[in-house]
């Protein structure tokens, strides 16, 4: 009786700690070939921190590059059906730039939560990673946008849910 | 084992858990999770002996460690140091292992200070404590915290009454083996039900919790106890002042800094004052028997006329 009483419990924590993170098995999954797709630049930059310095972490604040570029745009050749995430993470493999994502059940797309150590939330609430194609803000996460040829795919900090980037699709 | 920290006066007792408990759960400095874990493994040691404080921790707390100290890069991935990366892209880094084996640390030593509280903490010095101020709630607690040793006991009893009338879980078929750990099962909780509905039948018909009565209770608060409680608060005042000037700093996100060492002054008095606090109950228990010790050897030494009180 004992034993299996343990044997219970044990079973039930190993349960609860497999819930408390997200599903990360989807992130493995990319849908990905060996064919070359093209190529694309991609940047990383937080320079809306620059303005925002004081509602940012104390212990972040070293993290924040000079004039606010992590990585400058850089061109990369990828792969036919790479997404977004998949080129971000190539890029920053490359470049040893520390980089977290998780996979987000809900919207069925993985989710950048921190690049360089800068996390959401780091500066205020509103505060997050964007990012955007040719300019453009697509609403939905990094490992649903397929890249094609030419694009301009930039990583952009916000402190304000993007307002203070140009994406005024929220409200 | 009975200490001397346990015969001081229940407010003593129940002010010193309350502060190391609360204080060292949300302590992650290291030179305070030592400290503190030290001081709390002492005092096991002390309250239980050596034998059972091993048994305990080796068997429950170690394996609960190693757990959480690995989980806890699986989950979390900041930090400067990568070691290497998972699968999925994620990093392992060096913080956040040392950050696991800090938490790790930290769980350990608040159940070792509950472990020491449950000793020393009786339910009825919580009911003296509590029992005039919120007395429904005092009984339920000290009932709860009976629950757990309670039902075990009483589990092993229902099992042997079983045993006897063939209704054992220990052989035949798997189906008769649930059937008969079920049965076990529902008498206990039947059991427990009506237990706790007589015990508070018994409880109201003694008047407990009524305007005006009184309870009897050896405890008095005398000259040691307000000696001590003047240390204790000083020691407090002093450790929240010092922590206070942030030379006790730490953070773990995203790279390890850790302030205070090598030791500067304020560093120094606020690690003193937390160690002193912690260390209280076994510093007033070995001076208790050192004092003990001394008196008895003064004795001999006096009473040399061929008989001796002691050997």
């Amino acid at each position: 009786m004992k034993r299996y009483f343990n044997v219970l419990i044990i079973a039930l924590m190993l349960f609860l700690l497999c819930s408390c993170g997200k599903s990360t098995d989807e992130l493995i999954s990319s849908k990905m070939t060996n064919e070359p797709g093209g190529s694309c630049t991609i940047s990383i930059k937080c320079d809306t921190l620059l303005d925002n310095m004081d509602r940012l972490k104390e212990s972040k604040r070293d993290f924040v590059p000079e004039k606010g570029i992590i990585l400058d745009t850089t061109k990369v050749d990828f792969f036919k059906g790479a997404s977004v995430y998949d080129i971000l993470k190539q890029v920053c493999e490359e470049n040893n730039i520390h980089m977290e994502a998780s996979y987000s059940i809900t919207f069925k797309s993985s989710y950048i939560e921190g690049i360089n150590q800068l996390y959401e939330y780091d500066a205020g609430e509103k505060s997050g990673w964007m990012f955007s194609v040719n300019s453009k803000f697509p609403n939905y996460g990094a490992s649903s946008y397929q890249v094609s040829d030419g694009d301009n795919i930039e990583f952009v900090y916000t402190c304000d849910l993007g307002k203070d980037v140009g994406d005024n699709s929220m409200k | 084992m009975e200490d001397n920290f346990s015969s001081y006066h229940p407010v003593i007792s129940f002010f010193f858990f309350l502060f190391v408990i609360c204080v060292s759960m949300f302590l992650m400095h290291p030179v305070f999770l030592a400290i503190s874990f030290f001081s709390a493994f002492s005092y096991n040691l002390i309250l239980y002996g050596i034998k059972k404080t091993l048994k305990n921790n080796l068997l429950f707390i170690l394996p609960m460690m190693i757990i959480i100290a690995l989980a806890n890069p699986m989950f979390n991935h900041y930090g400067v140091t990568v070691i290497t990366y998972l699968p999925t892209g994620n990093p392992v880094t060096l913080e956040t292992i040392i950050y696991g084996i800090a938490m790790a640390t930290m769980f350990c030593e608040v159940l070792l200070w509950f472990a020491c509280y449950n000793e020393v903490m009786t339910s009825d010095k919580f009911i003296y404590l509590f029992g005039k101020i919120m007395p429904s709630i005092s009984l339920m607690i000290s009932m709860t915290l009976r629950f757990v040793p309670m039902l075990r006991n009483h589990m092993r009893v229902i099992a042997n009454g079983q045993k006897c009338i063939g209704r054992d879980t220990s052989n035949g078929k798997t189906t008769d083996k649930i059937k008969n750990g079920v049965k076990k099962v529902s008498i206990l909780t039947t059991w427990a039900l009506e237990n706790a509905i007589d015990r508070a039948d018994s409880m109201r018909s003694r008047g407990y919790g009524l305007k005006g009565r009184t309870a009897f209770s050896i405890y008095r608060f005398d000259k040691r106890d307000r000696a001590i409680l003047i240390v204790m608060i000083l020691l407090a005042i002093t450790f929240f002042v010092g922590n206070s000037t942030g030379n006790c700093y730490v953070s773990y996100d995203p790279i390890v800094k850790v302030k205070g060492i090598p030791l500067d002054l304020y560093s120094c008095i606020t690690f003193l004052s937390y160690l002193t606090f912690c260390m209280l109950p076994v510093i007033v228990d070995l001076y208790d028997k050192y004092k003990w010790k001394a008196l008895r050897n003064n004795i001999n030494k006096k009473e040399n006329r061929g008989y001796r009180l002691w050997t």
